[in-house]
This record gives C-alpha cells, structure tokens and sequence, in this order.
C-alpha cells in the first residue's frame, strides 16, 4: 500500500469516528465557513458584497471554550448573562484533514482574508445566540498528520 | 438640530470618508482640489478604537477613527445668553491606521499609485501622507462650510499641534492628529438630542 493510500484510510477511519459522533447528536455546535468577497475595501464607502461563499464542516466538530478575554467584539450569550463584553475563544475540531471521498484541505478550513474580503466562522448552537455567531481566526494548528484544530475568537457581528 | 456633535461629525465624515467636494458629490456644482475620493478612507468598523487587537484585519488599513475632547466657548471666553449665535470651539482627533509588514500585502487598501508589496514597508510615508490629505482638505473652507447650515455651523478646521504615529505592534500603525473645530448654534434651539 502506497503512503498515499495508507494516510486515506487513517484519515477515512479517523472521519468514520467523528461522523459517529456527530450522528449520535454529540456535537451541538454547527460550524459554517465564509467567504465574504467586495467590491473595494471591506467597509469602505460605496463598497457592495459580491458574492458569500460558505460551507458547513461536516460532520460537526468538537467545539470547546478556550479563553474568554475581554475585548470590543464580545458579547453573545456571555454578554446577555453578565452585561461584561468577553471576546469568547474555542477550539474547533479536531477536523479530518483532506482525503479521497472527504475531509477539508488548510485552504478551505483557513481560507485567507484580504483588504476585500471578510473571512469569519459562523458558531450556531446551544452555547450561541440564535442565528449564529461570528468568529474570526486566531490560530490553525495543522501539526498533527491528519487534523486540523481552528482557534477563533469573537469578532465584528 | 438637536444633536450637535452628530451633525458635526458627519461633516467631518463626508469630508474625509464620503468624498463632499469629489466630482460625485460636487459643491455649487464644483469639485475640489483638496478634496478626498469617496472611499479612500473608510470609518472604524463598529467604531471601534483602532488600537483595539481585536480591530478586523481587513478593515484596518485607512480606517479612520474621530474622537472630541473637548469644547470651550469662543467668544471671549463668554457667550452672553442673549447673544445669537452662540460660537464654539471644539477639539477633535482623528486618527488613522495603516498595516505594513511583509505578510500584510494583501491587507494593504492601496490608492491608484500604490503597490501593496511596495506600501508595506512604507508604513510612516502612508500615514503621514494621509494626515497631510485630511488636514489640508478639513482646513478648506469651502469643504467645512455648507451655504444650507443652519444649526450647528462649522465655521472652521485647522489642525492643532504635531500629528503623532506610533507603532501599535502586529504590523499596525496609527496616528493622531488634533483638530480645532469652530462652529456656531442657533441659542433658540434647545438642543435637546
């Protein structure tokens, strides 16, 4: 067996699991991915949104607080139970790196972001005011051979 | 009106985010020299304080930020409750960012001569060549003045004492530039916002 294939079926079996999870309803949270892209510099006047591009991960990750410092941005169900603006941190995944028939390559899961464009995680769930939350990045770590962990913080809403 | 400063500020704005005086939005049918295009600099997103680390990336670059800091009266030091109007000095700073920094190309707003991949180790030339185009074009009369003003009426923008910049870390500078704005109101307004 090839070392290419030998790392689909690690990652298929590693995926196999976490759809387990996800289908017995372990996974609260829903994760979608966007892309925002305008017409000039995001924000600025006369500036129009093109186009939203955006995927939900799946199966749904693990998703876990990970610090809960103060900031500008906080707010969300924090906010309503204390009145105190915390710019909550979670750890998103682990999620199955890309494999033939699934997972997610680093440019999908950490798309790159641009004076054009708005690139945010939108947390919809139990712990998240209805609708969804906004997050932007923090910190990708894809030292591990097969998965991906995302590091997001409350953003602009 | 009742909201003063609003009023004030969105002068300010249009001048310097909004593009008054530009061939779009054009005076007594007369576009400016010294005025700004429209969205040349953009207003911090949710008015958040540039130096906030949680300030998103790509909205940073010529983001703009006003603060007042203060007002005095302007008409010797009293302004008699029976006069009309009644003069004003306010201060106001406005503050500007830019990214710089070998990773931050693609978060640079680069104006028709710009190049990102130039402009980001351009940082102290951008910023201070963004503040010289704020002032001279908030000190122009014919920007700061409107003939339909009716309360409150800039009078006047001059820049007062040294523009500042300083290096926020991350790859983000901001400056700070105070701002002497005269203006007059209506004394039989109430004012009440």
């Amino acid at each position: 067996m090839s070392y290419d294939a030998l790392r689909d079926v690690q990652r298929a079996a590693a995926d196999a699991g976490r759809m387990a999870a996800d289908g017995a309803g372990a996974r609260s949270t829903s994760v979608r991915v966007v892309v925002e892209t305008y017409s000039g510099p995001v924000d600025a006047p006369g500036v129009t949104l093109l186009s939203t591009v955006g995927f939900d991960i799946s199966p749904r990750p693990k998703v876990r607080a990970g610090g809960s410092p103060d900031g500008y941005f906080g707010g969300g169900t924090a906010s309503l139970s204390s009145g105190v603006l915390i710019a909550g941190q979670y750890a998103i995944g682990p999620v199955t790196l890309a494999y033939t028939g699934g997972g997610y390559t680093q440019e999908q899961l950490a798309p790159a972001g641009g004076a054009t464009k708005r690139v945010y995680y939108l947390l919809d769930g139990d712990e998240f005011t209805t609708g969804g939350e906004k997050f932007r990045l923090v910190d990708a770590d894809a030292t591990r051979p097969h998965q991906m962990t995302l590091i997001v913080q409350r953003t602009e809403q | 009106m009742a909201d003063i400063y609003l009023a004030l500020r969105t002068r300010i704005e249009d001048i310097v985010v909004n593009g008054r005086g530009t061939p779009s939005h054009p005076i007594n049918a007369a576009a400016l020299a010294k005025s700004i295009p429209i969205g040349r600099f953009r207003n911090a997103v949710k008015n958040a304080p540039l130096d906030d680390r949680d300030f998103p990336a790509g909205s940073f670059d010529r983001s703009i930020r006003l603060d007042w800091l203060s007002i005095e009266d302007d008409n010797g030091g009293v302004n008699n409750p029976l006069d009309d109007p009644h003069y004003y000095l306010a201060r106001a700073s406005v503050s500007t960012a830019v990214v710089y920094g070998p990773e931050m190309a693609p978060f640079v707003d680069p104006t028709n001569t710009e190049l990102a991949v130039n402009s980001v180790v351009e940082a102290q030339e951008r910023i201070f060549g963004d503040v010289h185009r704020i002032a001279r074009a908030l000190a122009c009369p014919d920007l700061i003045r409107d003939p339909s003003d009716t309360d409150p009426v800039p009078l006047s923008c001059v820049r007062e004492g040294l523009t500042t910049a300083r290096d926020i870390g991350g790859g983000r500078m901001i400056s700070q530039t105070v701002y002497s704005f005269r203006f007059q109101t209506n004394n039989a307004d109430d004012n009440d916002p």
